[in-house]
């Protein structure tokens, strides 16, 4: 079973799919998508979002909107990929069914 | 960003590459990134789900795979060809020799992604309207050098 942290980061990687997929830019350099293959991507996003709880889901959405990235990597252990904040000295990754935010940008951290 | 070539470098270009399917070489292109291998395995899931939108084979032995990942902390183009050519269920159903596999992080405020993705587009034209040779070059810093020269003509 995927971790809480993990499906956000797979929507995360899916909602930036779907918004370049109808960037003009990029349909002049690969054309339209097929609508059922793209209808088959947006049940994919339907369909795990209905996995994560409403809050975190408000939560990621808020993000989305405020930053154009919810999720950030954890790199070297310690540090929030998104601002390059040390974490707090201890911190650990969260449980399946938890989350853990970057004390300075927000960022819902994804503990590879 | 001006060119593409200012995103080419020899650590992330490989002649000859050794997988024989689509997954194989998604994977040989990706561990060319100083990733760990867990991020590996994302980066390869978010191609391979652009993979299943449609072929990224875009015809005439070229294939241009890309994605944004939250792995990735820059933009990174990673270069690799196959003599043999590789199975990539292009839209010609010819095989591909030639692969450029673009990744960037989520944050992109200069939109650094979509314009390398149309630049790319832009060289593969060149390499088919020329009939460049690019298979009978030996090393990185040779391709390189030739993709240089075509992207500046």
């Amino acid at each position: 079973m995927k971790s809480l942290s993990k499906k956000l980061l797979i929507l995360q990687d899916i909602e930036l799919k779907l918004r370049d997929l109808k960037d003009p830019r990029y349909q002049e350099t690969f054309g339209k998508v097929d609508e059922e293959r793209l209808k088959a991507l947006e049940e994919l996003k339907k369909k795990l979002e209905k996995e994560i709880p409403p809050d975190k889901l408000n939560l990621f959405r808020g993000l989305m909107k405020m930053h154009g990235r919810a999720v950030a990597i954890v790199i070297d252990g310690d540090t929030c990929s998104n601002c390059f904040a040390k974490l707090p000295v201890g911190i650990q990754p969260p449980g399946d069914d938890e989350i853990v935010q970057c004390n300075i940008c927000g960022l819902i951290l994804y503990f590879p | 960003m001006s060119t593409l070539a200012e995103l080419m470098d020899p650590k992330r270009v490989k002649i000859g590459l050794e997988a024989k399917d689509k997954e194989g070489v998604l994977k040989e292109l990706v561990d060319l990134l100083d990733l760990s291998d867990e991020n590996k395995e994302i980066l390869l899931e978010a191609l391979k789900r652009r993979e299943e939108l449609g072929s990224t084979g875009i015809g005439k032995g070229i294939a241009i795979p890309h994605s944004r990942s939250t792995v990735v902390d820059n933009i990174y183009l990673v270069i690799g060809t196959s003599k043999e050519g590789v199975d990539f269920d292009s839209v010609d159903g010819k095989p591909v020799h030639i692969f450029f596999m673009l990744v960037a992080p989520p944050n992109d405020p200069g939109t650094r992604y979509l314009i390398s993705l149309g630049r790319i587009a832009q060289l593969a034209k060149k390499i088919v309207q020329n009939k460049v040779d690019y298979l009978s070059v030996e090393t990185p810093e040779e391709l390189i050098e030739l993709l240089k020269s075509l992207e500046q003509e």
